[in-house]
């Protein structure tokens, strides 16, 4: 890369990716969509603290690098070092590795033979279809970053599953962000179709390599069909030169259930949107999430919900350990619409602060317009019990195994309520060499 | 019981029963607001030339600001041009003595059971009644004089006691704070002064009445309240409006000062013409209350019911300066028909060993709206600070809102901070209870609302607690059913 074109602007710079891809497709209805997203992006540009939802993320920490386009097939990683990553040798899963948003095959492991379900990528046959059908669909364009991802996205997962089927193995996407020689904006898609009655269970987990910083800009969209059932877990162990933002849509039908697991483990910059849409009655919505940040680890986790329909059930735990310089915010909302009735939403957000130098801004927010609902929300900040130290010190554990051993318990009350068995012992382990 | 019956039978039938206007003839300042307007309202009050300077570099600061509009309400673009910033009764009396004040005046404040004839009170409360602009008396002023208690309207601070208005008005919301301090800077006209010396326990409770009765003017007041160290002063504030088409403003300024060990309590009973039942008319109730805890192991402490204005939009706030102080904030914000309401608190904690304590209701009935919004920040040196947040809400009907906003902010490892928050609704089987056993459902609504808020009542003072129990079966009625 020579010094004139690092000096470019982001903005510039996309604008000019956009013209290039531009160039290649021919019109359809998908490509109309990606048009739209793009004109939005270009109204709004990047968000900016003046804003509510960003009024403690200010983007510009990570959008003023010089970032490359990665090309496709351009970067490959060597299976020896993908087997080094946490969480890459677990058996009986399907897998997918997508290094700097394309998929690498030879590290994939895809179901073969007749299904029920489709689980591919979206640069297969296969998927063409249901992209052109649902890109764009659940995924809300008013956030920048999501119009950003729907005009210009690379590769990415896309499952579908039939009537009542089931996927016989839980689905692990590998997201690597590669930056050996160059710093990247990745810009990786999701699309998950469940119809009525299916079950799936999948994990994101976003990992990286390199010397350089990388922006990865994810989106991923959930449709669930009547009383389907998704299981989703997104765990973000990047090294502290990548930064991420990412948001997922979820769309639920009569019945579905959705539980949601977001492990914020490790990442210099992180920014989570989680936006469930509730459209048909008796849906079950579940949030799990935790966060440990230490260094000047940054971390925004915002969630919403939008209970548009009575009977609907939403709970939410939150929990932060924040160390170092970190600073961590979380903000939920929970709006129950007109004629909700009947609505229960639970949200809770706990924080512990082991440092002097973090900070956490926590916002529970609860918007409400039917009066037969129960909604609580709590957040609390504070420090680790000091009784209950001084008990197991009266035991004869010492201070700093006490003081492991409750953080350890703080934590892992998330990993425990997470579905996939085999995430979690690794996850415990890796949680408590980050606390020592 | 019979306290009870009393209260609901009073009631019934009444919509909102300080809606009468009186008729004084008033001095009114031609609509418009430029700096002759502030000229006009300093020279009316015969003001020394530094607070004249004072007023118009606000006015000045005003013009470069904008309305803000983040709060959740709407409400159509004021035009600060058409209305008067100044309104007087004629025969602005010298206040020798009460006798000489308007007896059109005088009945309007009996009518609403505020008596000006001091001798005929049994209770020891001192009342500063405002009407429309100008304060028209201020009672017990004597007896107050004896231990050295300041308690005067506020021009008369602002000409006898230039001192300590040039030291602390302003030094807890600057002209600079937000839009409408800066405009209650430029045009207030008048309000309660009140400052407590070294070591005075204040010997009766002190009290303002403020009433709006001109039509197209705004109300602005500025409140001051001093408790130096080792002082004690409890505060009330009442507030009514008559009913008018147009909506009217009302941006007052409350600021509070507790010195070492010094506390202020300060009540609010706010019932502004809330509007008819169509959302027409009614009070803009935009107001900015900040108390500062200066000194070590001082407290400040906001009571406020809120059943008026068409919209409220106020968040009286304490910042914990001093080490070891202690702020509080009992709430019970009641909105019907098309009301809104924006209200809550800030809660700083920068000295250390701070507490706070939030206890917020709201109650939403007909078609209104009301939202919490609050903020609790721990700065980094504000070590052990320790803050507890409740704050419900309760509905009554499928067409009103209720909402939450709060902000925690912390900084510092050895903070508590803890929020709590629900929304429900009264429970049909408790009003079944009720119907069984012979009390009817809007009396019932009425025992359960009372009983939901009482933790924020029993903070207010005796004489407050019956008048706020009946304006909360008041606003709520006609909402059942």
């Amino acid at each position: 890369m020579n010094t004139l074109e690092s000096a470019i602007q982001l903005p510039v710079r996309i604008e000019q990716w956009w013209h290039a891809q531009q160039k290649k497709e021919s019109a359809s209805p998908v490509i109309e969509r990606m048009q739209k997203a793009y004109a939005s992006f270009k109204t709004h540009g990047f968000p900016h603290v003046k804003m509510e939802d960003w009024k403690y993320t200010d983007v510009r920490k990570v959008t003023e690098y010089p970032y490359a386009w990665p090309v496709k097939n351009e970067h490959r990683l060597s299976r020896e070092y993908f087997k080094s990553f946490l969480l890459a040798g677990l058996k009986d899963v399907y897998r997918l590795v997508f290094v700097n948003g394309y998929l690498q095959e030879d590290l994939s492991i895809l179901p073969g033979g007749d299904n029920q379900f489709t689980v591919t990528h979206l640069g297969d046959d296969k998927g063409t279809d249901h992209y052109e059908e649902y890109l764009g669909r659940v995924a809300n364009m008013d956030t920048p970053f999501t119009a950003l991802n729907t005009a210009l996205h690379s590769d990415g997962v896309l499952i579908h599953i039939k009537k009542n089927a089931e996927v016989d193995k839980p689905v692990l996407v590998y997201y690597v962000a590669l930056t050996d020689n160059d710093l990247y904006l990745i810009q990786p898609r999701n699309i998950v179709i469940t119809e009525p009655g299916s079950k799936v269970q999948f994990a994101e987990i976003f990992v990286s390599k390199g010397v350089e910083p990388s922006l990865t800009n994810v989106v991923t969209e959930i449709k669930a069909g009547e009383g389907s059932y998704v299981d989703y877990s997104r765990i973000q162990m990047e090294e502290n030169r990548n930064f991420q933002i990412s948001y997922t849509g979820i769309e639920q039908q009569k019945n579905s259930r959705i539980d949601t697991h977001v492990l914020c483990l490790n990442g210099a910059f992180i920014r989570n949107d989680l936006h469930f849409t509730l459209q048909g009655s008796n849906c079950t919505s579940i949030m799990n999430g935790l966060y440990i940040l230490d260094d000047e680890q940054f971390l925004d986790n915002h969630t919403r919900v939008d209970h548009a329909v009575p009977n609907c059930m939403s709970d939410q735990l939150y929990k932060g350990i924040l160390n170092g310089k970190s600073t961590g915010v979380f903000n939920g909302k929970i709006i129950v619409h007109p004629d909700a009735q009947k609505t229960n939403a639970y949200q809770r957000n706990v924080n512990v602060l082991l440092s002097d130098n973090a900070t956490i801004n926590t916002k529970p927010q609860l918007e409400i317009f039917a009066d037969d609902v129960r909604c609580t929300h709590g957040a609390t900040a504070g420090f680790i019990d000091e009784e209950a130290i001084f008990y197991m010190q009266a035991r004869g554990i010492s201070k700093e195994e006490a003081r492991k051993l409750l953080m350890n318990a703080y934590a892992n009350e998330i990993v425990d309520k997470m579905n996939v068995e085999a995430l979690k012992d690794p996850l415990r382990e890796y949680i408590a060499q980050k606390l020592k | 019981m019979s306290d009870q019956q009393k209260i609901l039978e009073e009631v019934t039938g009444s919509e909102y029963k300080f809606g009468f206007t009186t008729d004084v003839e008033m001095e009114v300042a031609p609509a418009g607001l430029t700096e002759d307007t502030i000229r006009f309202i300093s020279a009316k009050k015969e003001e020394p030339a530094y607070f004249l300077e004072w007023r118009l570099k606000a006015f000045r600061h005003w013009k470069k600001m904008t309305e803000p509009h983040w709060g959740y309400f709407k409400y159509d673009p004021i035009d600060y041009q058409v209305q008067s910033y100044y309104a007087a009764p004629k025969q602005m009396p010298k206040k020798a003595s009460m006798d000489e004040v308007d007896p059109e005046v005088r009945k309007t404040f009996e009518k609403l059971g505020i008596s000006l004839q001091e001798q005929k009170r049994l209770s020891g409360v001192a009342v500063d009644a405002v009407f429309d602009s100008v304060s028209v008396g201020t009672t017990f002023q004597k007896q107050l004089r004896d231990v050295g208690v300041i308690f005067c309207s506020m021009s008369e601070a602002i000409r006898e006691h230039p001192d300590l208005i040039q030291k602390y008005l302003g030094s807890v919301v600057p002209y600079s704070d937000n839009f409408f301090a800066a405009l209650n800077s430029a045009v207030f006209s008048d309000g309660s002064f009140a400052y407590v010396p070294k070591g005075v326990h204040c010997p009766m409770e002190l009290s303002t009445y403020f009433r709006m009765n001109a039509q197209n003017t705004g109300q602005f007041e500025r409140t001051l309240i001093i408790a130096d160290e080792g002082a004690y002063v409890s505060y009330l504030e009442g507030c009514t409006a008559p009913m008018r088409d147009k909506n009217q403003l009302h941006a007052a300024v409350v600021e509070l000062i507790a010195l070492d060990r010094g506390e202020v309590k300060y009540s609010t009973v706010q019932n502004w013409f809330p509007g008819d039942k169509d959302g027409k008319g009614g009070v803009f109730n935009f107001v900015t209350k900040r108390g500062l805890c200066a000194g070590h192991h001082s407290r400040i402490s906001w009571t406020q019911v809120e059943t008026g204005s068409a919209i409220t939009w106020k968040y009286p706030s304490v910042i914990l300066k001093g080490d070891h102080s202690h702020g509080e904030f009992y709430s019970v914000a009641v909105t019907n028909n098309h009301q809104q309401a924006d209200t809550g608190t800030k809660m700083q904690h920068l000295g250390k060993n701070c507490k706070s304590r939030i206890v917020a209701k709201t109650i939403s009935a007909g078609k209104s709206n009301s939202s919490y919004r609050g903020l609790v920040r721990v700065a980094k040196n504000a070590d052990n600070a320790r803050n507890y947040t409740q704050c419900d809400s309760l509905l009554v009907g499928d067409k009103c809102g209720a909402h939450t906003f709060p902000y925690i902010e912390v900084k510092n490892k050895s903070a508590q901070v803890e929020h709590e928050a629900t929304t429900s609704k009264i429970g049909e089987d408790q009003i079944f209870y009720c119907n069984q056993r012979g009390i009817g459902t809007e009396e019932a609504v009425s025992l359960i609302v009372n009983g939901y808020c009482r933790e924020v009542l029993n903070q207010l003072p005796m004489e407050f607690a019956v008048e706020a129990q009946k304006l909360l079966s008041v606003s709520l009625e006609g909402s059942v059913g």
